[in-house]
Parts: structure tokens; sequence; C-alpha cells
């Protein structure tokens, strides 16, 4: 007896589409499980690549913070006296990356969708009754139809999500060697600077001393009351040009360096969100052409999917 | 070579990301408009649209006579114009081929070659089943007299005999077409034996022939009339010339014109003018007889309508007497209770006599003949033609498919014509080949479905009234369980689809017969020509099949429709998603190969500024052009020239 009511239970289920509703909530609940896990998988690389960013972009504001600053320092005690030479601001670090977080909204959209459709067997028995089997094989089917598109759906949301961890791991790797770069110059820079401008600015000072003292003397006037200005610029096309140009250099050198110092220039470039202008002017056209389309489509006899 | 810059592989990145969302948006676009197509239920449209189609299918189908072909001209349409090598679609299963092999049940007349030829042979093979002959027999005077009688006089004689007695015992000795008491009551063949003839070509065995004329003669051909009305009435016979039952007086004319065109025939071939009057008579008759004379076919209405006739076209004294017998009215017509009552006898006759035919004792002999003759217009008429739809069916397309795909190269040399049409040629072969097994599956299940018809085409051509009208019922049953075997059998349906497609059959079978008789009933009460009665039947039965087929598909009790639709969707989705993945790697291969390209580039230019640096002359060399590269690269927005006019612009002070 008990096995003829399991059998007649089943046939029941069966026809009233209880049993694939059920077998969609299970595959809805294996998804979930597959979707936590997949991700989760997906987001250990990205993460360690972030984090790998992270600990270069430390030692770029290691660099910036602690060598730049120095020459900087120095630069500008030495340039000031030739020029308008403005000073430092104040340090801006370069921001680190925020490790990716596991898609929580999507879950719990998941979760809450499974939720809803989830029916105890109490639930499915009072619908039963109320709407009759019938009834409840037309309630049931357009629920299955509705959860194999969720499915679908979520299915492919997945696809997207892992597919973009798997864009961004490549991009934070490539922002990683952008990031190398940058210290590798910013290293090139410092040691220009360190190596072929400092150990210069003491010369290049004296022969400026000795120049005003020579201009003075010349002009029968005291040297050491009377103060003079010496246009930078008139070293051009004379046998102390060299000196002109290790000023310009000097300064350009302190100019760039300030720019490393006081701004994040790294982390203003990788957030840099704009799209490349041609690149905008194919999607605009793009846009146009499937307006356009579906201007088409509607005007069209028999709308698509009809033709035979 | 251009400036390199960090910003160019930022706007990469920036873009794959878009591109990456693009792609998941179309392919989220694509599966919900696909659904919604698959879901849509236009149930207005389909009809309509399948109406249309099926009209076309059967106009063409009836009055071309391409019946055989099994395939109707809008499917071949769609098959050419939708044809592609994957559309693994087979036709031959789906509802649009169960409706047209319910409409090729049965064909018109008029134009189907095979029903044609039945009729023919059966016209050619008809014999008079009572002969006469000439007898002796002493008159009343003594005198030894001769007269021409039937052979199977005692026969008769004996039959009519104990009708009457059985009459007379049950005190129903009555005239039977009018329900009066006449005085002179005679037994009467309701369908005259003089007329009566047999298939020879079915019927002719001996035993067929003796219970053909024992029906004759039997109750149920018997009924009591007037002696008047019954010598008046006679041999009549029905004769149609050009699909209309002639008068009296026009099958007397048409005689008499074949008669005036043989004498004249003869006369020119040398006959005398008496032996030509004499040959053209005997051959007139038979030309009347074999061409004209459809008596053994004709119905209880043609019958009945023939015998009222030669009443009131009789002479004034048969009149008068049919008259006082209540068999014509005052005005000299046949009343209409009169001309109903003969025309049930004769039914009821003719129903008995289809009933006899149908009795095993004659069909055990005539069901083999038949069978044979079905089975020879199968092969001679129907399988060149199955074949012939087969070919078309299966080799058409791909020709056209190639041709179109051809003829699309452009320009196109005759060397390169010439190797295309190779390659077509060996898929087309190829195609074929791979078909070969459906091809003939088909052919046999298609032949034995002509075979079925036929054999019922040659029995009901055999049988009259009610009964055959019952006959091409059974035909279109018998079909259907045919189709229904063959939905069955078919190996690549589940259980769902088979029980879906036998459902169909059998709901569209139950109506197309529902519908035969209403139209048969219609064409009784209010008598509509068949101008308008036949494509009023074509276009209903069309109608209530798509109907049918439309309303049981909505209900689908078998839940195949669901689950078509299930797994449409389940491809849909399967399709679309492999396309977002092929597309999404496609899209991340290209953006990593562009951006790593790019980077080497750009450290390519890097490594140019550093070896540039390590060897400047800090006081020779001007670093701008370097630095301004890293300017550039790394968008840091230095303007260096303004930076140095800022610095400038004073006179320089020195303290010293």
């Amino acid at each position: 007896m008990g096995r003829f009511i399991d059998w007649l239970a089943k046939q029941v289920q069966d026809s009233t589409g209880e049993t694939e509703r059920r077998d969609l909530v299970r595959q809805l609940k294996e998804f979930a499980l597959k979707f936590k896990a997949n991700i989760s998988d997906a987001l250990r690389p990205l993460n360690a690549a972030i984090e790998h960013f992270n600990q270069r972009l430390k030692s770029l504001n290691d660099i910036r913070k602690d060598k730049v600053s120095g020459i900087i320092e120095n630069l500008f005690t030495f340039l000031e006296k030739y020029g308008n030479c403005k000073p430092r601001k104040a340090y801006a670090p370069e921001s680190e990356k925020l490790p990716a977080e596991f898609p929580k909204r999507d879950m719990e959209q998941i979760d809450h969708y499974i939720g809803n459709v989830d029916w105890s067997k109490d639930d499915v028995f009072l619908d039963t009754f109320l709407c009759t089997p019938i009834g409840m094989k037309i309630k049931t089917r357009g629920q299955n139809l509705s959860m194999r598109e969720q499915l679908h759906e979520f299915q492919l949301q997945m696809d997207e999500t892992l597919q973009e961890i798997e864009g961004r791991t490549f991009v934070t790797k490539i922002e990683t060697d952008i990031c190398e770069l940058y210290i590798e110059n910013v290293k090139l820079i410092t040691d220009v600077i360190t190596t072929k401008i400092l150990p210069e600015i003491e010369l290049v000072d004296a022969f400026f001393q000795a120049q005003a003292i020579k201009d003075r003397i010349l002009s029968e006037r005291f040297v050491e009351d009377v103060s003079f200005s010496y246009p930078i610029s008139t070293l051009v096309g004379t046998p102390y040009e060299t000196h002109y140009q290790f000023i310009k250099n000097a300064f350009l050198f302190y100019i760039i360096s300030c720019r490393i110092y006081d701004t994040p220039v790294l982390t203003k470039l990788l957030n840099h969100s704009a799209l490349p202008q041609d690149y905008q002017e194919l999607q605009k056209e793009r846009k146009h052409l499937d307006t356009q389309a579906q201007a088409v489509s509607h005007a069209m006899l028999l709308p698509r999917g009809e033709e035979k | 070579m251009s400036q390199t810059s960090v910003i160019q592989l930022v706007e990469m990145r920036n873009v794959l990301a878009e591109e990456q969302r693009r792609l998941f948006v179309t392919a989220v676009t694509n599966i919900n408009m696909r659904n919604r197509e698959l879901l849509k239920n236009d149930f207005g449209s389909t009809l309509v649209y399948n109406c249309a189609r099926d009209i076309a299918g059967e106009i063409v189908r009836r009055y071309f006579d391409t019946s055989d072909y099994y395939i109707t001209v809008d499917q071949m349409y769609d098959r050419i114009v939708h044809f592609s090598y994957e559309d693994s679609t087979d036709i031959f299963a789906n509802d649009e081929n169960l409706r047209k092999v319910l409409y090729n049940m049965s064909d018109d007349p008029r134009f189907s070659k095979t029903l044609a030829t039945i009729s023919a042979q059966n016209q050619a093979a008809q014999k008079k089943l009572f002969e006469k002959e000439m007898i002796q027999y002493t008159g009343k005077d003594g005198s030894e007299r001769t007269r021409r009688a039937y052979k199977d006089e005692k026969l008769m004689d004996k039959g009519k005999e104990a009708y009457r007695k059985d009459k007379i015992a049950k005190g129903e000795f009555i005239d039977e077409v009018t329900g009066e008491k006449t005085e002179r009551l005679e037994v009467d063949h309701v369908q005259a034996a003089a007329t009566a003839t047999y298939n020879a070509r079915y019927m002719s065995d001996p035993e067929v022939i003796q219970a053909l004329k024992e029906f004759y003669n039997s109750p149920d051909n018997f009924q009591l009339l007037g002696k008047r009305a019954n010598g008046s009435k006679g041999d009549v016979r029905v004769f149609e010339a050009d699909g209309k039952i002639l008068s009296k007086e026009e099958a007397k004319g048409l005689k008499e014109q074949i008669k005036k065109d043989l004498t004249q025939k003869y006369i020119a071939a040398g006959d005398s003018e008496e032996t030509a009057k004499e040959r053209a008579a005997t051959e007139a008759d038979t030309q009347m007889t074999q061409k004209y004379d459809i008596t053994f076919k004709a119905t209880a209405k043609e019958t009945a309508d023939a015998v009222c006739a030669r009443w009131e076209n009789a002479r004034q004294e048969t009149k008068e007497a049919l008259m006082a017998e209540g068999k014509l009215g005052p005005d000299g017509k046949v009343p209409q209770n009169v001309r109903r009552e003969l025309e049930k006898n004769l039914q009821t006759s003719m129903n008995a006599y289809s009933k006899e035919i149908l009795s095993p004792k004659i069909m055990k002999k005539v069901a083999p003949e038949v069978a044979k003759d079905a089975l020879a217009h199968t092969v001679k008429n129907g399988l060149g033609k199955i074949l012939i739809g087969q070919t078309i069916y299966y080799v058409l397309p791909p020709v056209v498919f190639e041709t179109k795909t051809i003829l699309r190269k452009s320009p196109l040399t005759i060397e390169q014509f010439v190797k295309n049409l190779k390659k077509a040629g060996a898929r087309i072969v190829n195609y074929v080949t791979s078909k070969m097994g459906e091809i003939l599956t088909n052919v046999a299940q298609n032949s034995i479905h002509k075979f079925i018809k036929t054999f019922f085409d040659i029995l009901i051509s055999l049988l009259k009234e009610t009964v055959k009208k019952l006959v091409e019922i059974a035909k279109q049953l018998v079909l259907s369980l045919v189709q229904c075997v063959r939905i069955i059998a078919d190996p690549k349906s589940n259980s769902a689809q088979k029980a879906d497609a036998v459902t169909k059959t059998l709901s569209v079978t139950v109506t197309t017969v529902v519908l035969e008789i209403l139209f048969e009933w219609m064409e009784k009460q209010f008598g509509l020509p068949d101008i308008i009665m036949e494509p009023l039947q074509i276009v209903v039965t069309i109608l209530a099949t798509n109907l049918i087929m439309l309303v049981l598909q909505k209900a689908d009790l078998f839940d195949v429709q669901y689950g078509l639709l299930v797994s449409n969707i389940d491809a849909v989705f399967a399709e679309e998603q492999q396309q977002f993945l092929e597309q999404s790697k496609l899209l991340l291969e290209q953006s990593e190969m562009g951006m790593n390209q790019y980077m080497d580039e750009l450290k390519e230019d890097i490594e140019e500024i550093k070896s540039s640096l390590a060897d400047i002359d800090i006081h020779q060399e001007d670093a701008e052009r370097d630095l301004e590269k890293i300017n550039q690269a790394f968008n840091m927005g230095i303007d260096f020239l303004q930076e140095w006019k800022d610095f400038c612009r004073l006179d320089t002070k020195m303290e010293v």
C-alpha cells in the first residue's frame, strides 16, 4: 500500500511539474555552491596580484618619501638663488588597491531567489488542493520556466564575473608592470640628480659667485655692499653656456621630482576612467546603427522570428 | 614612432572592461529576445499562416494530381528556401506533415490518374448479371412458342414467390412505395435485374456471381409495386456524359448520334446500308453500356430520379394508371413522398448489396484481386512519383543552395566556377548518401500508404450508398492507424512525442470524418452545387484540422511542447553562453596581446630614455627631451617650457 501511495505521489508530482521544480531548486542550490567556490577560486590569483601590486606601490612610496624628498630639498636650495623657484608642495602618497571582494550582493540575490522558490511540502500540498492538479500544473510550469531562465541568468552572470575577474587579474599584472616602470623612472631621475647634478652644484655656485665678483670689480664698485642682478639667459651663446644648461637641467629635474613627490601620478593614471576617443566614436556609431536596425525591425511586416 | 604612453594602456584596459560588459549585455539581450520568441504564443497568426500554406498545398495536390509525390509544394518551398546542411529537422515527423498525410487520404476523382484508371477499368469490366436466352414454351392454345427469358428465371420466380408469401403472411401486402393497398401488386426488383451488372475484373468467380444473383433475388432487393408502375419502370438506366446525368431523351439522342456516326463510318468502309445499320446498332449499345451507362454505380437518388422521369414521361394511358396507383400526382409529377420512398428502398437495397460485397464469403474472393490491382497501381502509378518526390526533396534543395552560394561569389572565373561546382557536387553526393536510409524508409512507408489507399479506393468503387461512405471513413481510420504505427515505430521520437502525434492524428481523423458526414448532410439538405461544396469542404477541413492541432498543441497533453520549449530554451542558453565565453576569451586574448605588445614598446622607450639620461652631459646637453618623454609616458601633466619661463621671468638675483 505504502509503495502504491509513493508511486501515485510520484505520478502526481511528475504530471504537475513538481518533480521538475524540485530538480530545478536542487540545481539552483548546487549552482549557489558552485558560484561561491568558482568565484572564490578566481579571486585568489586576483588578490595575489593586487597584493603584489600593493607591495610594489609601497616600495614606490618609500622611494618618493625618502629619496625624492631629500633631493628636492637640495635642488630647491640651489635653484632658488637663480630664479623663481617654487617650493615643493605637501607629500601625496600613491593609493594602494583594495583587495577584490567576493560579490556578496550577487550571492545574496541567488540565496534570496532560492528562498522564494524553495516551496515547502505544505505549500505545495495547499496549492495543489486549492488550484487543483491541473491548475497546479499550469502554475508550476510557469514557475519552472521562470526558474530555468533565472538559473541561466545566474549562470551567465557567473561566467561574466569569472571573465571579469580574469580580466582584472591580467590588468592588475599590467598595472604592476606600469608601477615597476614608474619606479624605474623615479629611480632614474633620482640617480641622475644624485650622480650628475648635486655633485656639480658647488662648482656652479662658485662660478656664479666668481662671475659676480668679477663683474663688480670691473664696474669699480665695492664688492661688500653692492647687490646686482644677473640675467641667466645672457649666458646663452657665451663660453659659459654650460652653466646655463646645468641650471636649466637642474630645474627640470627639480620640477619632475616635485611632481613625483607631491602628486600621486600613478594613482591618477590608473584611475583614469575615460575611454579613448575613437572608441567612443565607434560606440556612438554602433548605437546609431542599433537604433536604425530597431526602427527597420519595427517597420517590418513580420516581426523577426516569424519569418519562415 | 609616436610617443608611447601609459595612458594608452589604461585606455586599453578600460576598453577591455567595457567590451566585457558589452558582450555580457549582448548575450543577456540575445537570450531574452530569443526566449521571448520561443514563449510567444501567437495562436491566431499561426493558425492563419498554417491554413494559408495548407490551402496552397492542397490546391496543387488535388488539382494537379501530386498526391503520389508525398510532398506538397509548400513543404518543398520551405525546404528549398530554408535549406542548410546542418538542419536535421525531419519534416516527415512534425505536426505539419501529420496534417499533410491526413489530407492525402483522398483524391479528387476528376484529377487523380489512379482514380480515373480505376473508374475506367470498372466501367469496362461491367458484365450483365442476368443473361437472357430464347426458351420454348406451350401457349394457352397448346401451340409451341418461343420467348426471351432470363436464364435464372427460376431463381427469380422462387425469390419473388417467397417474398409475396412472406408479405401476405405478415399482412404487409401493400404497395411499398405509396404505402397503400393496390389491387394488382407485383414483386419488383428494387435494383432492376435487367440492368444488374457485376465487375468481371474482381468478381468473376462463379461463387461470387451466384451470391450476387441470390442477393438480387432476395427480400433485400424486392419491393411490392403496382403492376403499371413496375411495368413502366422496366429496365431503367442511368447515363452520364461529361459528368452530367442524362435524361431519357438526352440518352436516346446520344445513342442515335453514335448510331448515325457509326453507320456512316461502316458505309464508308464498304458495308451495305443494312449491314452498317445493324453493326452500328450493336456497337452503339456496347458504347452506351461501356462509356455512358453508370447504372451500376448510380446513387439511390440518381436511380430514383431516373425512375420518376420515366413515370412522368410515360404514355398518357400509363400515366393515368400511375395516377390511380398514386405514383403520379394530379399534375403528372411524382409526389415527394413517393420519390422519397422510392429512393429509400433503393438506398436500403444498395446498402444490402454493399454489405453482401463486404461479406466474408465474397471478400475472400474479391480482396486478393483488389489487392493485386492496388499493388499494380502502386507500382505503376505511385512508386515512380514517390521516388521522384523523395529525390526532389533531398536533392533539389542542396543543389539550389550550392548554386546560390557559387553565384554569390563574384567575380567568378570559369576555373573557379568549375572548381566550386566540383566541391559542391561532392557535398551534395555526401549529403544525399547520408540520407539514403531515410529516403528508402520514406519510399517504403509512402508505398504502403499508396497501396492501402488504392486498395480502399477500388473496394469503395465496388460499393454503393451509405456503406460506400462508411468504407470511406474506414479507409481514413485505417490510414490513420497506419500513420500511428509509423509514428510509434519511429526510433527518433520518444514516448511522449509518439503519444502526442498519435493523439493528434486520431483527433484530426475523427474531426475529418465528422466534417465528411456533416458535408454529406449539408449537400443533401441544401443541395449546394459542387462548385461551392468542394472548396468549402477543403477550406473547412483545413481550418478544423489546424484548429484541432493548435488546440492540442496548446493543451500539450503529453508535455511535448513544454519539453520542446524547455529544450529550446536550454539550447538558446547553451548557444549564447558558448558564444559569450568564446568571444570573451578571444577579447581577453586580443587585449592581452595588444597590451603586452604596447607594454613592450613602452619598456623599449623607457630603456631609450634611461640610456640617454645615463650618458647625458648635464652641462652640455638638454635633458628636457627625455624628461618630456617621461612626462608624457606617465601623463604627469608638466609643462616644462612654461615652468622654465616662470623660473626665468624674474631677473636672476644673486646674493654674494
